[in-house]
Parts: C-alpha cells; sequence; structure tokens
C-alpha cells in the first residue's frame, strides 16, 4: 500500500510531461490496483470506480472471451454464462456468435433437439429491450416444461437472468446468466449484483465485436463536458469537486465519466484515463500551475 | 395500470400500439408543433424500429391508453443522440449503460378525463414521472435523459424528479426544445413518492382508486 504522497508523486511521474511512457504508465496503473484505499486519487471515492473497477479492469484485459465467462461465473457463483450475438445491422448473421461454458453434452442434446424453437430464453430474448428473471418468461407451454425438465437432468440450472443489449451498429446481443439456486433465492442475489453483470455484459459484448470484426482504433468523440471530466479525474479530483468546478451535480460528473469510459471502449476509469491520455484526448498537465 | 410494452409483447396488445402513435401525433405535431415524421399510422420514426419499451399508462382492461413514453439504451441509436447532438454541443451524447433515452412522453387529456374526472393533467404527467421512475430502477437504470418543452421543468421539479438542463434548441417547434437529465435512485422515487401522495408502486399494479387522493402535486 502507498502513502498519499508517494502516490502523488507516482502520479506526477507517470503522467510528467517528458515521461509519458506506455510501460511507465502501465506499471503505474498495475501498482495502483493494489492500492488499497484508493480514495487517495479522489477516483476511489463518491462512485467514480467502485471496489468492482479493478475486477472488470481485470475481466476485460483477459485474452479470451472463455476465460471471462469463467471469471465471472466464480465471481458472482453463477453456474453457466451464454453469450449470443444474433444480428449485426439489423439482419440475421448466417451462424450466430455463441460462447458459453455450457457441458458439451448439453450444448449438443440442445443441438440435436432443437431447442431453440422451444427455449423462452432464445425465443423471446432478442425481442426485449430491458433485462429481466427467466422467471417472467412464458414457461407454459407442455414442450417448455418438458424441455426445463431435461435441462435439470442435465444437470443445468433453471434459474436464470436475460441482458439484452444493443450497440450503436444496432447489433443484437443476449448474455444469459444461470444458476441451479432455487427461484427466490436466486431473485434477491440478481437484485444485489444486476448493475455488476450488466458491466460484464457490455464488457463480453465488445469483447465478441473484437473477436469478429477486429479492434476499433477510431479515435471516439467525446464530447468537450466528457473531455473536462476525465481531465480533472486525471488530476486526482472526486465526482463532488469536479461539479463544483464546473458547476454540475455530482451525478452529472459521474454521467460524463461512465459515457466517457463506454465510448472508449474501456471497463474501468483507470483503462479510460489511461487510453484518453494516450490518444491525446486529454492532457492531464493542461490544467497544472 | 402502468406496465412496459416490448417487442416480445406487442402482439397482445395491437389496439394500444394504434393508439399510441395517434396520441403521439396529436400532442407533437398537432399541439406542439414539433417537426416530426408523420405516416398513417400516426407519428413514427425509425427509433420505433430500434426495439424500444414503452412505459404505458392504460385503463385495468389494458384496453384505453391515457399516457405513453419510449425508452432506448442510448449504448444503441438514439433519438437525442442522432439528432439534438449537433444542436446541444456540449451535451447530450451521454452514451453508458445504466443511462437511458425517454421521449415522447405524452398523456390522452380527454381519455383521462373521461376516466378519472378528478384528476388533473399536471398530476397525471407527475405519476407518469414517478412510474418512469419505478421502472427504471427495476432495469438498473441510473440517468434518464430526455426531451421537453421549458415549461415542462416545473412539473418535473413538482413530481421530485430532479431534472437538469443539458442544453436548448429553437427550431424544433413553436418552443424552443430542451434536453436534460435526471437521477434515479431509491432516495429520488422515496421523494417523489412524498412529494405525490402515492405510497406503493406503480408499475403492473392495479391501483386506481389510490391516485386520485389530490389533484395537483404538493408544493416543494
Amino acid at each position: 500500500m502507498y502513502s498519499f504522497l508517494e502516490c502523488s508523486q507516482l502520479c506526477g511521474r507517470a503522467f510528467g510531461g517528458q515521461s509519458r511512457s506506455l510501460d511507465l504508465i502501465c506499471s503505474f496503473f498495475s501498482q495502483m490496483r493494489d492500492v488499497k484505499y484508493l480514495g487517495a486519487y479522489g477516483m476511489g471515492t463518491l462512485g467514480l470506480t467502485d471496489e468492482y473497477d479493478r475486477f472488470f479492469d481485470e475481466l476485460s484485459r483477459l485474452p479470451d472471451i472463455n476465460l471471462c465467462i469463467e471469471k465471472i461465473c466464480s465471481e458472482f457463483d453463477i453456474q453457466f454464462v451464454t453469450y449470443h450475438l444474433a444480428f449485426h445491422e439489423g439482419k440475421a448473421i448466417d451462424s450466430p456468435y455463441v460462447r458459453t461454458n455450457y457441458p458439451a453434452t448439453w450444448v449438443s442434446q440442445y443441438l440435436t433437439n432443437d431447442y431453440v424453437e422451444i427455449d423462452p430464453v432464445a425465443q423471446s430474448g432478442f425481442k426485449r429491450a430491458l433485462p429481466c428473471l427467466w422467471s417472467e418468461l412464458d414457461w407454459s407451454s407442455e414442450q417448455a416444461v418438458s424441455f426445463k425438465d431435461d435441462a435439470q437432468k442435465h444437470g443445468i440450472g433453471t434459474s436464470g437472468y436475460l441482458v439484452p443489449i444493443t450497440d450503436r451498429r444496432r447489433r443484437r446481443a443476449i448474455i444469459n446468466f444461470a444458476s441451479p439456486k432455487k427461484e427466490s433465492v436466486w431473485a434477491d442475489h440478481i437484485h444485489e449484483i444486476k448493475s455488476l453483470l450488466q458491466e460484464c455484459a457490455e464488457i463480453l459484448h465488445r469483447k465478441a465485436i473484437v473477436d469478429l470484426y477486429g479492434a476499433d482504433d477510431e479515435k471516439p468523440a467525446l464530447s468537450p463536458r466528457e473531455i473536462q471530466c476525465l481531465t480533472w479525474v486525471a488530476q486526482g479530483k472526486d465526482a463532488s469537486s469536479i461539479g463544483l468546478i464546473l458547476g454540475i451535480s455530482e451525478h452529472t460528473v459521474r454521467d460524463y465519466c461512465k459515457s466517457a469510459k463506454h465510448k472508449l471502449g474501456c471497463a474501468s476509469m483507470y483503462q479510460a484515463i489511461h487510453k484518453a491520455t494516450m490518444l491525446r484526448i486529454i492532457d492531464p498537465d493542461s490544467l497544472s500551475d | 395500470m402502468f406496465f412496459v410494452l416490448e417487442d416480445h409483447n406487442k402482439n397482445d396488445y395491437p389496439l394500444l400500439y394504434q393508439r399510441m402513435f395517434k396520441l403521439r401525433k396529436e400532442i407533437f405535431a398537432d399541439q406542439l408543433g414539433w417537426d416530426v415524421k408523420l405516416s398513417d399510422l400516426g407519428e413514427v420514426d425509425v427509433y420505433d424500429d430500434c426495439n424500444p419499451a414503452y412505459l404505458v399508462w392504460t385503463n385495468t382492461e389494458k384496453t384505453i391508453l391515457y399516457g405513453c413514453l419510449r425508452l432506448l439504451p442510448t449504448t444503441g441509436p438514439t433519438l437525442l443522440y442522432d439528432v439534438f447532438r449537433d444542436t446541444f454541443p456540449n451535451n447530450v451524447s451521454l452514451t453508458a449503460p445504466g443511462i437511458w433515452e425517454g421521449t415522447r412522453l405524452c398523456i390522452d387529456e380527454k381519455a383521462l378525463a373521461k376516466d378519472h374526472p378528478d384528476m388533473g393533467a399536471k398530476r397525471a404527467f407527475c405519476l407518469m414521472l414517478l412510474a418512469l421512475c419505478e421502472t427504471a430502477l427495476q432495469f438498473n437504470i441510473h440517468t434518464l435523459i430526455s426531451n421537453y418543452e421549458p415549461a415542462s421543468k416545473r412539473l418535473y421539479n413538482m413530481s421530485g424528479a430532479e431534472l437538469v438542463e443539458l442544453g436548448r434548441a429553437d427550431q424544433y417547434g413553436r418552443r424552443p426544445v430542451c434536453a436534460g437529465s435526471f437521477e434515479v435512485s431509491k432516495k429520488v422515487l422515496q421523494n417523489m413518492r412524498i412529494r405525490l401522495g402515492v405510497s406503493h408502486a406503480l408499475l403492473n399494479n392495479d391501483f386506481c382508486n389510490d391516485l386520485k387522493k389530490t389533484d395537483e402535486p404538493r408544493a416543494a
């Protein structure tokens, strides 16, 4: 753990005019992730980052989407995660992109029996804009009941949570989180972690898109407010101070930061500041005395 | 009854859909004079094809529409991003999971007056906002972005939703059109319920009789 003074020095060094090398900044960020009290940076307090920022950071750095799925499962006590991209530019693509940690026996059972025609999750998932519990889907048909029985026989949990995603290019994906927990226990569990699962879903989507179409190295268009907020975060200001400086609410500051993070395709504020600095979208020195 | 319509249940309520687009034409084109695209169906635009969710307010039988609003995630295509971004240089390009756009909020005052003669249009508007806040909380939405006429800002504030104006544009209708955001949290919900004298959940809950308590939101 570093003291505040050491952190400030490190911070000054990492963002120093002459020494803005990738290695140094990377080592700064990796060291910073070990700092217990991020409050010293202003980023840890007041919701600009939270205790899961480090987790999302690590998750997004994993080389493979299957590893991401495993990490999500162990972190959030989930049995299976499935990422399913079905549409591109509003049209169905020939072979849907699916990544899952369901056992091979269940996947082949699913395909052999053409369960996609029966499975309420697959049937209604892509017609949804808002997330839902599997229990909110229509399981009333006889076929759906026997499908569920078969899943249970194969050791597949039948409590689940479905998160739909639509991106700017109108690509649509659904991400499903499954568990053998009882429905009521599962609903409580989801209530606790649903915002975190939403973030996980976004990270999986970004991974899949890079996997399919390659990295998007376009410089994202950040709004002036987003750039101002990021620049002040890089200077160690917290949301409340930035709000005072810019004359906007703390909540709005957080929105601008989240929006900048999303546009930069980053999973944490640390990554966002790093990337924005590397792309010269922000110049953290510009505000220094 | 307030509930959410999405593509998966839209075939169950064809009449509500028809009425919604007609109502939007009556309000936004005829009444407010906004420059919106019209078709035989009423006021429908490309964002209605982007798989939105609609928050609707109907009678218990779900046959008569009192009010509606369209919800779109800012991670996908949105009206405010595409249409208003250039007008509000600073600020309506907010894009992140958890930030959603709520547009085309309107109330059918005639239908409402017929079934709820003792409820004013202002209270109806505020109840829509309260139901919106509940909906957002349920679906991991922490910020709503919206466009509105300057006069409506007072209504947002009366309802307890603290609307922050992000910018305004002049060329869309008879009066300026503003873009703003409001925070969604348990605290905001609590505040709205107190202001509006509503003690229970509105979403997916049939409660019409309780709504008539007062005709105007309480003063701040």
